[in-house]
């Protein structure tokens, strides 16, 4: 029986990126007809978890790119970052805008015939890796903003959808309301050069590029995109407590390293220590792309007791330069 | 020759070569300030090792640093300074190890990643309790 544990909070990623290449075109269109569009609707999220097939409906309003999703955890989401309600108050979780697009083209998009969504006609954008479907992507004819998105897996059958099932667009002026306090718990942005023992390399197997680099205290996320896909690796120095870890989890290896990998409602995380550092992968793209992704990642040399603590100066003087 | 500088560390380490240690070890037998260098390294060695073992949360530097860095900087500076300090410390490896976020984490990569959006960017498309499963 499979075991499912709650945990805090958040979104759910399907992780369709703005994209590069041969397919940046008509999904690169869709977003940026939404930054610029006001509606209300109701958003229907079904997923597959396990034989289960889940679905929750939160409302969304959109006042030029201003959004608010009122659903159990609530989102606000401009243009530079988002901010998320969790238990203390209003956070600001998401880097501030420094995300650069991947230039891959591992994915094509063709166009065609959408099905009619919330009452609305659509174009249909399908992406495909490899002469194989990946995602089904329905746009209003008239706005351009996404009214539908489906993932498949590797037989076609269903793995997420995210469709309106109410949309009407409005013009008025009523803003959002972002809060005005909010904790800042957005990490500082780095460049790319990342110091030792930090690894963060420019390209992962499964045909990911770096677009991004984090950091949070001693623990740095590194940003990758495939043209669809999100993944997220975040390093942190140090040997992996395993006894800290929730125990929904299953034991498996990742380059011949012990590891333990979890599947949450948005894609499949694993975990693992490798040459002093603990490494851990959240993506949400193809399970077999994840894998790849972690399996070449390549720990970097243990630091000796000098270099801990120069990092250690390095650290404070940055962190003391943040603004 | 020149004196070991960081190769101290690195032969206490002991993540030096074979060939770098021998040589290591034969500078030292001749080099007096090079084996008080050592001397005063395993010190400061021990010393970082034994302090207990701090873990600050995950974003908690940058959350202190820049909502109370305006009213009091002083004291934000000397706040920041140790939380840093043990952010530097708890870089250093320990028998305890790390405890990887896993659901922050996830937070995190869902706000964070190129489409990370639930409409506009095409991107994480709700807003879902996160759990998790083998």
């Amino acid at each position: 029986m499979r075991r499912v544990v709650p945990l805090l909070a958040v979104a759910v990623t399907i992780g369709l990126a703005p994209t590069a290449g041969a397919s940046a075109g008509p999904l690169d269109d869709a977003r940026r007809a939404t930054e610029k569009a006001s509606f209300n609707g109701s958003l229907a999220v079904t997923w597959v978890d396990g034989a289960a097939v889940r679905e929750t409906v939160v409302t969304v309003r959109c006042d030029h790119g201003e959004m608010t999703i009122d659903g159990p955890v609530p989102i606000i989401k401009t243009f530079g970052f988002h901010v998320v309600r969790m238990s203390g108050g209003w956070t600001d979780l998401a880097p501030a805008g420094a995300i650069r697009q991947p230039s891959t083209s591992k994915y094509t998009v063709r166009r065609g015939d959408g099905p009619v969504v919330a009452g609305r006609p659509t174009v249909a954008l399908h992406v495909f890796h490899r002469a194989r479907l990946r995602e089904s992507v329905a746009v209003d004819r008239e706005l351009g903003v996404v009214l539908r998105r489906e993932q498949l897996d590797d037989r076609g059958a269903l793995v997420r959808r995210v469709e309106f099932t109410s949309f009407e667009p409005n013009t008025g002026t009523t803003r959002s309301g972002m809060p005005k306090q909010f904790r800042a718990e957005s990490a500082s942005v780095m460049g790319s050069r990342v110091p030792a023992p930090y690894r963060a390399p420019a390209t992962l197997d499964g045909g990911y590029e770096r677009v991004g680099v984090y950091r949070r205290g001693s623990v740095i996320q590194v940003v990758y995109g495939d043209g669809v896909y999100g993944l997220s690796v975040f390093e942190q120095p140090g040997h992996l407590n395993w006894d800290a870890l929730p125990t929904a989890g299953r034991a498996t290896t990742v380059d011949g390293h012990q590891a333990r990998s979890y599947v949450w409602p948005g894609g499949r995380l694993l975990t693992w220590q490798a040459g002093g550092s603990t490494f851990t992968v959240v993506g949400d793209g193809l399970p077999a792309d994840v894998l790849a992704a972690a399996a070449s990642m390549r720990p970097a040399r243990s630091l000796s007791t000098g270099q801990r603590l120069r990092q250690t100066a390095r650290e404070l003087v940055e962190t003391l330069s943040r603004g | 020759m020149n004196h070991l500088g960081d190769l101290v560390s690195a032969l206490l380490d002991g993540e030096l070569t074979a060939g770098e240690r021998a040589a290591a070890e034969a500078h030292l037998a001749g080099c007096p300030d090079c084996r008080t260098e050592m001397a005063r390294t395993a010190a400061m060695r021990s010393l970082v090792r034994g302090l207990p073992p701090i873990e600050p949360p995950f974003g908690f530097v940058e959350g202190l640093v820049r909502a109370d860095r305006r009213r009091r900087p002083a004291a934000v500076f000397a706040a920041a300074a140790a939380v840093a300090a043990a952010v530097g410390l708890a870089v250093t490896p320990r028998s305890d190890g790390v405890a990887p976020p896993v659901g922050r984490f996830v937070e995190a990569h869902a706000t964070a990643t190129p489409g990370g959006d639930p409409v506009t960017n095409l991107g994480p498309p709700s807003v879902l309790p996160v759990s998790f499963r083998p």
